[in-house]
């Protein structure tokens, strides 16, 4: 399923791990080997950071979605060396409670498990330019008190592009920086429109949304990396959500995380997300109290195996803190994915 | 496939709190927004995500209004969105409304919006629940 796409050495786009062996002809072809040994560890070590950029794009249950909106707008990214790459990855999502308008948490009395497998790919479209798109599938378990109900369907599908002004990768204390967007379209089944009144058949938001942001990553020295980034989201109103007209306002997400490089290979990063949105209009009127925030600790490791796969691990959290994380679900998850390299950029 | 799907069930009914983490149940009585109407919202159980069935009781000046027509509606006010089945109400006798199939999908803080009009009396409260 994924192929080598004719290029002449992938090791050379792999990270530093693969840096000993490297043919003499790959140096021609990798502006990244051409930079020296220097900017190979860093480019390694930003290439994990596509791993944080891809957590901070798919945390967030089907259900909350509907307000959340899927996506942060960072999307994923390619490394300098890059040409192409395509994740397969699952995830598992477990509320463990809510917190209400007055920033009191309530503990979870039901028992729900959503699961979100994913397929999605990237391309270099041009030396800063990236672009790509992701599907995914939603089944939901709901184990309320009196009733247990089971619902499937596809979800919103994603496009996602990244523009980069300044190269990640390089040398000296300028990090990279890059232009990020995303399209959400709602492909999947509205909470409006589900039938189960636990809403178990609810596979997306109903809402198409863009999201635009801005994402920095750097790497300090050979073996510490830090990203950070902020996007700003717009949906659609939603005509009729279930039987409200309903006007979102936008949403404001920043992320900040940073980690090491163990034994070349191994990746760890941890980080700290943060989403706020104020309150919409319902009918035309402002809803009081209606505003939303939340917050989110999330971990990364990445393995680099083979020539070209990745395999990936992340766990993230909602912080059940005070204010933050009013009028929303609580919710743990975990994901695991493998990602394969199409090719290199020349 | 259905041995996954009935695997995950048992997962699921191991771990469920079962209902009765608290005997409390709902009850709240708010004036209408036109001071017309005193809305009386009850519920044996505590509402909880999935369907659920509330008695609304109609007075004016302490009296019980029957004859209304009443529509209640679910709004999930902070994620703008209410759910997707049908809310019914059917009359109960002496004020009393029976308000079923009030579905909560999601945890979190919920609005049920109860209205009243006779003749050419419209009143509505808005009552405010966590749904845990």
């Amino acid at each position: 399923m994924c192929t080598a796409g004719g290029v002449p050495s992938p090791r050379v786009y792999m990270g530093a791990h693969a840096l000993q062996s490297i043919p003499s002809h790959a140096h021609r072809v990798t502006g990244m080997v051409r930079a020296g040994s220097a900017s190979v560890w860093r480019s390694g070590l930003l290439h994990v950071s596509w791993v944080v950029l891809a957590v901070c794009s798919g945390v967030g249950t089907a259900r909350a979605a509907a307000c959340c909106g899927t996506g942060y707008g960072v999307g994923g990214r390619l490394a300098p060396a890059e040409r192409a790459a395509v994740t397969m990855q699952a995830s598992g999502t477990v509320p463990y409670g809510s917190m209400n308008a007055d920033g009191r948490f309530v503990r979870a009395r039901s028992v729900s498990l959503e699961g979100r497998p994913e397929l999605s790919g990237m391309v270099r479209l041009w030396r800063g330019l990236q672009a790509g798109l992701a599907f995914r599938g939603v089944t939901q378990v709901r184990g309320l008190p009196r009733k247990r109900a089971v619902g499937t369907g596809i979800g919103d599908v994603r496009a996602f592009g990244r523009y980069e002004l300044v190269p990640s990768g390089g040398s000296g204390w300028v990090p990279g920086f890059a232009l990020t967007a995303s399209l959400t379209l709602p492909t999947g089944r509205a909470p409006w429109a589900g039938r189960d009144p636990a809403g178990a058949d609810v596979t997306g938001t109903g809402l198409a949304s863009l999201r635009v942001g801005v994402a920095l990553e750097h790497a300090l020295g050979e073996d510490f990396f830090w990203a950070a980034g902020g996007t700003v989201g717009l949906s659609q109103p939603a005509a009729n959500a279930g039987g409200f007209r309903v006007e979102h306002a936008p949403q404001l997400q920043v992320f900040a995380a940073g980690g090491p490089t163990l034994r070349r290979t191994l990746s760890l990063a941890a980080g700290l997300h943060y989403q706020r949105e104020g309150a919409p209009l319902i009918n035309g009127r402002l809803a009081p109290g209606a505003d939303r925030s939340k917050a989110a600790l999330f971990g990364v490791a990445s393995w680099e195996f083979g020539e070209r796969w990745n395999l990936v691990v992340t766990a993230q959290a909602d912080l059940p803190y005070d204010r933050t994380g009013r009028n929303d679900e609580l919710t743990a998850a975990v994901t695991g994915g493998l990602r394969c390299i199409v090719g290199a950029w020349e | 496939m259905r041995t996954i799907r009935w695997m995950l069930m048992a997962v699921l009914a191991a771990c469920t709190d079962g209902g009765d983490g608290s005997t409390a149940g709902f009850d709240e009585t708010k004036t209408g927004d036109h001071g017309l109407y005193a809305f009386h919202l009850t519920s044996a159980d505590v509402p909880q995500q999935g369907s659920n069935t509330f008695t609304l009781e109609l007075t004016a000046s302490g009296s019980p209004v029957d004859g209304a027509t009443v529509t209640v509606d679910a709004l999930m006010p902070a994620h703008g969105h209410g759910s997707g089945t049908p809310i019914t109400v059917s009359a109960a006798g002496n004020g009393r409304y029976t308000v079923g199939n009030v579905s909560f999908t999601m945890a979190g803080a919920w609005d049920l919006t109860c209205s009243a009009s006779r003749a050419a009396s419209q009143d509505s409260a808005t009552f405010h629940l966590d749904v845990p």
